[in-house]
């Protein structure tokens, strides 16, 4: 194996048939792995007439060549699908040790399809593929899965889902390696829908570099500007991604209250810092990983992962929550029930400004620390309001008559940065392919930690083409597949000498960057195919039409028609957002 | 008109340029990528005495009018930004570095900060070297692997997110140049204190 | 007097994390702020230069966008100093 193995695993569960199928070579140099190839495969096998929780949906597990390599962080693993929650192709993506262990059982990929007519899980060993029945472990919680299935972190891994997907709430995650998530967009209620309750992989095979010598080489260099890096070297390990909170929350972008407000007055209580200083037990590290950044923390309740920033903010500052333990507890009953916390959180939020402004009746306000648990459990088993707050913050405020009320682009609930004061956040919520999300290329970096460099947060004009390329350099570290921390302390040109080495191919710096845009172009193309349009390029109205009212960045709203325009020109596609034929060409995308 | 804090990025990295030494009175250019545009210094103006009517706005994917005023290597920065995902690039004449790119085919940094930022510095060879189209193609192809090459003879050419990068790897460039020259003046043997040197030149 | 808060592993070189200080610009104040926490000093600077990735802001503004270390401080400002710290991507 020199970063392919070549080989895809086809499970068809409603005929119950497992085939092996080649990987067509061509299409894994264009679409290296991870995202890229997913939303490549998604787009010929699931078209616009199908519903996201029929089984005509299929679900792709996808690593890249350089999983289990060696390669820092090579562990990270993607599942591609049709969205239940915004109808959008959607990647999500997570670490931990499943991707690894995936790849050494020989495959770079695994197809879902179709629907159990009974709850089944998939086990892949060094014997062979097979469907079991899992009867015994539907209606049970991720830990106790888990465990019932032998996880064990480096011989054999387990994946799966708990009631919130079992019950097709379209915020199910799909859980691995006990804590580790595939949250965004709802694949768990996909896994639900088809009956499938887990995945356990035991591998065996190794994926060696084609050339050693120079493998060596770059993995020292790699390692050396990790260790470099103060980031990775010491903010990460020591304060996890919580140590964002105090920064965020300084310059008046940490949304609060449901965006009602962009400071909340008691941010230092839910920062990194205070973490470490109160629940704080260790932190830990995913397999392959110098810069541990996991945080393990306990409270009364017990001992488990987290919090992350998202998570400290959606259950904090956007519930108007300073109480750290009650953060850490609902993050648990989301892993534990296998929930996305971003969305769960900000869903709770949404609740909460419609309770204020007397629309919906519930006991839900801002700042009740003492229901979050119990309200993220009724979501899970969809039990009283929880089972109309499942399906996302957007349905839920349609319902009550106030849309606009949900903070979300495209469905997705967006994450913990006011995009008002950070206008090229902005226009990255409202042009990502799967929605609302910052993992599509962060604009944290360069407009508020100079990073590389320190660009105006507020100026609106030449922004386009640096969240344009950020975009595709985090739709190449998605594809590669690795962690994008790493890509704070090493370059995309390295990642392609790193590439060139394990699979014995040439990449240049610049074929990456290509594979990172034909990747968002497949993407974009396959959502105007299901309808969507430059209108939907757009956030709420609170962000385009209220300006932020107090603090650092008071009197901003989000500019977002120039720089919408600006985009599309930088990326090549005409005036409503759709790639030219000109541009297609470029990217071998002609086809469509 | 070009906008207000652009100006001032291209002023400060102007004067800055010149006064490193990194260029002659009214030699090289830099541009930047604007959505479907290139905003690039006119032709014949001086990188330390730029003012904002120097710069000249031109479509990226066609020609227009613009291409009269702007800088005659207009065709090799706009290969470079259709080939890379560059959105800055910088062009001047570093001394030592032209110097050194006569008589070698890469440029391989011997000290500490040189090594970790560049690497490896490749001398691409044009016959026709100002503006030409093989000028564009060779440099343009050859930036997709690095982000500075050297033109043998002419100049470096080097690219970033802003041109505050491109500007960057210039200086680094030349830092890079003239320790190799001061070097080769002691005459004295190298003692190599880095692990895994040797596959510098593989970079 | 500006009041001056220090955030990440900068709380474990001061008295305390929140201080006021008298101050006509940020330099003047990093020298206040120094006398009082020695150790902030080495933490903070590199050959007299403040160490990369390090943020100062000045109600919320990073002081890079300003004067830098001249940028003017007024009364009731607030600065806040960063160590580096990653939450996102590049």
């Amino acid at each position: 194996m020199e970063g392919w193995t070549g080989k895809i695993l086809d499970i068809d569960l409603s005929s119950r048939t497992i085939v092996e199928k080649s990987l067509d070579m061509e299409m894994g140099r264009l679409y290296l792995g991870g995202r890229g190839l997913g939303a490549r495969l998604l787009w010929d096998l699931v078209g616009p007439q199908v519903d996201p929780l029929s089984p005509e949906n299929v679900l792709i597990f996808a690593t890249g060549p350089l999983t289990a390599s060696g390669v820092q962080t090579s562990n990270r693993f993607s599942v591609s699908t049709k969205s239940p929650l915004t109808g959008t192709v959607m990647d999500a993506n997570s670490g931990g040790w499943w991707g690894m262990q995936f790849k050494r059982c020989g495959y770079d990929a695994l197809i879902v399809r179709g629907k159990a007519e009974k709850a089944t899980l998939i086990e892949i060993t060094p014997e062979g593929t097979a469907l079991k029945d899992a009867a015994n472990l539907w209606g049970k919680g991720v830990f106790a899965t888990t465990a019932a299935l032998g996880q064990n972190n480096n011989k054999r891994n387990v994946l799966c889902i708990g009631p919130a997907g079992e019950n097709l709430s379209r915020l199910a995650a799909i859980m691995n390696d006990r804590e580790r998530a595939l949250a965004r967009g709802g694949p768990g209620a996909v896994m639900g829908s088809k009956n499938l309750k887990a995945i356990v992989v035991e591998g065996s095979q190794k994926n060696r570099p084609a050339d050693r010598e120079n493998f060596k080489f770059m993995l020292y260099e790699t390692g050396k500007l990790i260790k470099a890096s103060p980031l990775t070297s010491q903010a990460l390990p020591e304060f996890g991604t919580a140590v964002v909170m105090n920064v965020v929350n300084e310059i008046g972008a940490l949304p609060t209250r449901n965006f009602q407000q962009s400071q909340f007055e008691n941010a230092d209580k839910i920062s990194g810092e205070s973490l470490a200083d109160s629940i704080l037990v260790k932190n830990q590290a995913c397999w392959a990983c110098p810069i541990s950044c996991t945080r393990i923390s306990r409270t009364k309740k017990g001992e488990g992962e987290g919090p992350e920033y998202e998570t400290a903010w959606s259950f904090g500052a956007m519930c108007g929550v300073d109480d750290l333990e009650a953060i850490f507890e609902a993050n648990m009953a989301c892993n534990d029930n296998g929930l996305d916390t971003i969305s769960v959180g900000s869903t709770i939020g949404c609740a909460m400004e419609l309770a204020e402004r007397g629309l919906v009746d519930t006991e839900l306000r801002f700042g009740r620390a003492d229901l979050l648990v119990e309200t993220v459990h009724d979501i899970a088993l969809r039990r009283g309001l929880g089972a109309e707050m499942a399906d996302g913050s957007y349905r839920f405020a349609e319902k009550y008559g106030a849309p606009e009320l949900s903070m979300s682009a495209k469905k997705l609930e967006m994450p913990a940065y006011d995009p008002r004061a950070m206008q090229g956040q902005g226009l990255l919520f409202a042009t990502s392919n799967r929605g609302g999300c910052h993992m599509r290329g962060n604009m944290l970096g360069p407009e508020v930690l100079a990073l590389p460099r320190l660009i105006d947060r507020f100026a609106y004009q030449t922004k386009a083409g640096i969240v344009a390329n950020h975009q595709n350099t985090s739709a190449v570290v998605d594809s590669l597949v690795l962690c994008k921390f790493t890509n704070l302390a090493v370059s995309v040109e390295f990642f392609a000498r790193l590439l060139s080495a394990v699979s014995g191919m040439d990449f240049k710096s610049d074929d990456l960057m290509k594979v990172g845009e034909r990747t968002w172009n497949i993407e974009r193309l396959y959502n105007l195919r299901e309808g969507f349009s430059k209108t939907d390029d757009t956030l709420p109205n609170r962000l385009l039409e209220e300006p932020i009212a107090e603090g650092p960045s008071q009197g901003h709203t989000v500019h977002l028609a120039p720089m919408l325009e600006e985009y599309y020109q930088f990326r090549g596609w005409d005036e409503n957002g759709v790639p030219t034929l000109k541009k297609k060409t470029e990217l071998s995308l002609d086809f469509i | 008109m070009i906008d207000k804090r652009l100006f001032e990025q291209f002023q400060y990295i102007g004067r800055d340029i010149f006064d490193a030494g990194l260029t002659s009175s009214h030699g090289g250019n830099m541009s930047v990528r604007v959505g479907d545009r290139i905003i690039i210094k006119r032709r014949g103006a001086q990188f330390r005495r730029l003012v904002p009517e120097d710069f000249v706005e031109t479509k990226l994917y066609s020609k227009d009018s613009g291409l009269m005023r702007a800088s005659t290597e207009l065709i090799v920065h706009r290969e470079i930004y259709l080939r890379t995902s560059a959105l800055a690039v910088v062009h001047c004449h570093p001394r030592s570095s032209i110097a050194l790119s006569l008589c070698r085919d890469e440029i391989i940094p011997i000290d500490n900060e040189g090594s970790y930022l560049l690497r490896k510095i490749p001398v691409v060879s044009v016959e026709y070297a100002s503006g030409s189209r093989e000028m564009a193609e060779t440099v343009a192809e050859a930036l997709k692997s690095y982000k500075i090459i050297m033109q043998r003879g002419h100049g470096c050419f080097s690219i970033g997110e802003t041109l505050e990068d491109a500007y960057q790897w210039v200086s680094a460039l030349e830092e890079v140049s003239d320790i190799i020259l001061k070097h080769k003046l002691l005459g004295e043997p190298l003692i190599e204190y880095r692990k895994h040197s040797e596959s510098y030149e593989k970079w | 007097m500006a009041q001056v808060k220090l955030f990440g592993n900068l709380r474990n070189y001061a008295v305390s994390p929140q201080v006021d200080i008298p101050g006509a610009d940020i330099a003047a104040i990093l020298q206040s702020l120094f006398e009082s926490n020695p150790g902030l000093y080495d933490a903070l600077l590199e050959d007299g230069k403040i160490r990369p990735y390090y943020r100062i802001m000045i109600n919320g503004r990073d002081i890079e966008l300003a004067d830098g270390i001249h940028t003017q401080v007024n009364e009731i400002d607030q600065i806040a100093i960063f160590p580096p710290i990653a939450g996102g991507q590049q």
